[in-house]
């Protein structure tokens, strides 16, 4: 047991204090948590952090504690921290909550008050800061690296637009046909865009922000929002949801201030692009494909019609859909900083997604966000069931 | 014969007192250990309108939740389990009968009103059985899930005690008022309480007696425990639960505005 006493309410908001007194433990999120799905273990179930949580603050700032002591055991805290971080934080167990617990924020939170007390982040997330201080990435790749490898010849990036493209580490370092489709689209659209250069484009802070690393988030906000203001961006593009999650959610409070500029998902850009009749598919796709909801664009930022619209204009083709879709889509493993840590759980949990869409009969797998493009591909590695994946972005770029 | 309610039947004066007194402790625990939990989240920064107003606007919000359709008719639950959803209603809906129609029998007997006499005390009774009745199915069902399907249903001693102590003082009341019915030899508007009445015919005051303290003393720990139990989720759900419907609203502006 340890003596020490910290307060485990300090650095949460008022409405996590009353989801964690909200939780009725009526066990719907053990259903549909993935992590649940591949291991079983309900010691690492949603209620089970929230009950091991409020029996911290019970333990430290209840009636007992404060007449007499608080104490709190250390393997408990252990236990708390590795489940907490063994989440992908997919959002899935907030989405069917019966009592409306906002668990996509809550469970980062909780992260950060682990960082706080110097119990977390867990293996490799503790480099991160450090790499992301060091090259601006956090795969501790050379910035200068970035674009090269996969930028589209012939594409102009104009120095000063009103649509501005933020391409992100991921899709930069370990999904590249998704980029490199990025840009084919936006330029086949006619549109003026500009990109800041490749070693101004920062991590945006979501791996910082989703292992509770919040430190260097602030500074990093401040010089991608001056960067992007400088260059005249009112329009602000990315197509990893995890980026256009912290960008829509986060920066303003980060930053101080309402930003200068919208954010949007690609997918919403090309859509309306393709409505208004600027983008032409012209190459038809006589296949049938299936479509991924990512956990941070459809539960995080609510887009969900817009890929389907896109890929619904593709001549021929054929869109069927999970059983899990849209909002209660199912995570592929890749979410909340947790594939380096608890690899084999990722891998698990991807090839749930391959076996459904090989069951399905799709000729095709496509998804829209890069972690969840890395990870799919590592599924597949070594794995008896195969599909062909490609990025929504990477299938458009290449029917234009 | 006029029919009417009989308040502390059977019930010597020094038992009455006792009660009195009970209910003074257990209120002060409620209201003390709710006082507690409730500061602890006014500690907090909010960050959303509502939970930014001042704590006495927010608890009479909250309490107007309680009965919000969300809130009453447990529309969240329907979409994942209709069967989960009714009992919830019948729990949530017999807890609020019971607790109305105790509230009601309270100001008829000290202000001496006289209300609950003749017919309205027939509908009066009938209700409250109602009421008692799907408490009793509705906790009866939560208890039999959390026993029955342990590898679906999370369970433990932290989630069961309420439900049991839920599940005594509905059956004591039951028993109580059987026990009532078969010695004045009545049989009101409750057929709840009739069918009881048949179990216990013969019986004497003293087991009333037993019962009635059985009734009392499980109703009152109930009460000083919810602050203290995570049965504190019946205010706190109410307010999540509207948080959340605020926050789907919000969703669709992020990046669709």
């Amino acid at each position: 047991m340890t003596e020490k006493r910290y307060s485990f309410t300090e650095g949460l908001s008022r409405r996590q204090l009353i989801e964690l007194d909200a939780c009725t433990r009526c066990s719907e999120c053990l259903k549909w948590c993935p992590v649940q799905e591949v291991t079983g273990r309900r010691e690492i179930s949603p209620p089970e952090k929230i009950r091991l949580y409020r029996e911290f603050i019970v333990n430290t700032e209840g009636l007992k504690a404060r007449l007499f002591g608080g104490k709190v055991d250390r393997r408990l805290l252990e236990d708390f921290v590795r489940a907490v971080y063994e989440c992908t934080t997919c959002g899935a167990c907030g989405e069917v909550c019966e009592v409306g617990i906002f668990s996509q924020r809550l469970w980062p939170v909780l992260r950060r008050k682990m960082v706080e007390m110097g119990l977390g982040p867990i293996g490799p997330q503790a480099n991160l800061p450090g790499f992301v201080k060091e090259t601006g990435n956090v795969y501790n790749k050379p910035p200068q690296e970035r674009f090269k490898p996969w930028f589209p010849e012939g594409v102009k990036v104009h120095e000063k637009a009103e649509i501005g493209y933020y391409a992100g580490c991921t899709g930069c370092y370990e999904a590249q046909p998704m980029v490199r489709g990025d840009v084919l689209v936006l330029h086949a659209t006619g549109y003026a865009f500009t990109m800041l250069p490749p070693e101004e484009e920062v991590c945006c802070g979501f791996p910082l922000f989703i292992t509770g690393q919040w430190e260097l988030l602030e500074d990093l906000v401040k010089r991608l929002v001056s960067a992007y203001e400088a260059r005249g961006v009112k329009l602000l593009l990315s197509s990893c949801p995890c980026c256009v999650n912290i960008m829509a959610r986060d920066w303003p409070s980060l930053y101080g201030k309402p930003l200068p500029f919208k954010i949007r998902h690609i997918s919403q850009f090309v859509a309306e692009a393709i409505r208004s009749g600027r983008l032409i598919i012209k190459r038809s796709l006589r296949e049938r494909i299936i479509y991924h909801d990512p956990c941070y664009l459809s539960r995080g930022v609510g887009v969900i019609e817009e890929p389907r619209y896109v890929l619904r204009s593709i001549p021929f083709v054929e869109l069927i859909e999970f059983e899990r879709h849209g909002l209660n889509s199912r995570c592929c493993g890749a979410g909340g900083a947790a594939r380096k840590v608890f690899h084999e759980n990722a891998i698990k949990m991807g090839r749930l997604t391959i076996d459904e869409a090989v069951e399905k009969g799709a000729d095709r797998l496509i998804l829209s966000c890069p972690a969840c493009y890395s990870k799919m591909h590592e599924a597949m590695e070594g794995y008896e069931r195969q599909i062909r994946i490609t990025d929504i972005m990477e299938l458009i770029g290449g029917l234009l | 014969m006029d029919i009417y309610r009989e308040v502390f039947i059977f019930i010597p004066e020094f038992l009455q007192g006792l009660f009195y007194l009970g209910s003074l402790i257990a209120i002060i625990i409620f209201l003390s250990g709710s006082y507690f939990r409730i500061r602890l989240w006014f500690r907090a920064p909010a960050e959303e309108g509502l939970l930014r107003q001042n704590p006495l606007r927010f608890l009479l919000k909250g309490l107007l939740y309680l009965l919000s359709p969300e809130c009453l008719f447990a529309r969240r639950v329907f979409l994942r389990s209709p069967l989960r959803a009714w009992m919830l209603i019948l729990v949530y809906w017999g807890f609020l009968i019971l607790f109305v129609g105790t509230v009601v029998v309270a100001i008829d007997h000290y202000l001496k009103a006289g209300i609950l006499r003749g017919n309205i005390y027939l509908v009066f009774s009938l209700i409250l059985d109602a009421g008692g009745l799907g408490l009793l199915i509705g906790t009866a069902f939560f208890i039999s899930r959390r026993l029955f399907l342990k590898k679906e249903v999370l369970s433990g001693w932290y989630d069961l005690s309420v439900l049991f102590l839920l599940l005594i003082i509905v059956i004591s009341g039951f028993s109580v008022e059987g026990i009532r019915l078969a010695i004045t030899h009545r049989s009101d508007l409750s057929p709840v309480g009739v069918l009881f009445s048949i179990l216990f015919q013969g019986a004497s005051e003293s087991l009333y007696l037993i019962f009635w303290f059985i009734h009392v003393l499980s109703a009152l720990c109930f009460i000083a425990y919810i602050p203290f139990s995570k049965q504190f989720h019946m205010f706190a759900s109410q307010i999540t639960t509207v948080l959340s419907i605020e926050r789907e609203g919000r969703l669709k502006e992020l990046v669709h505005d």
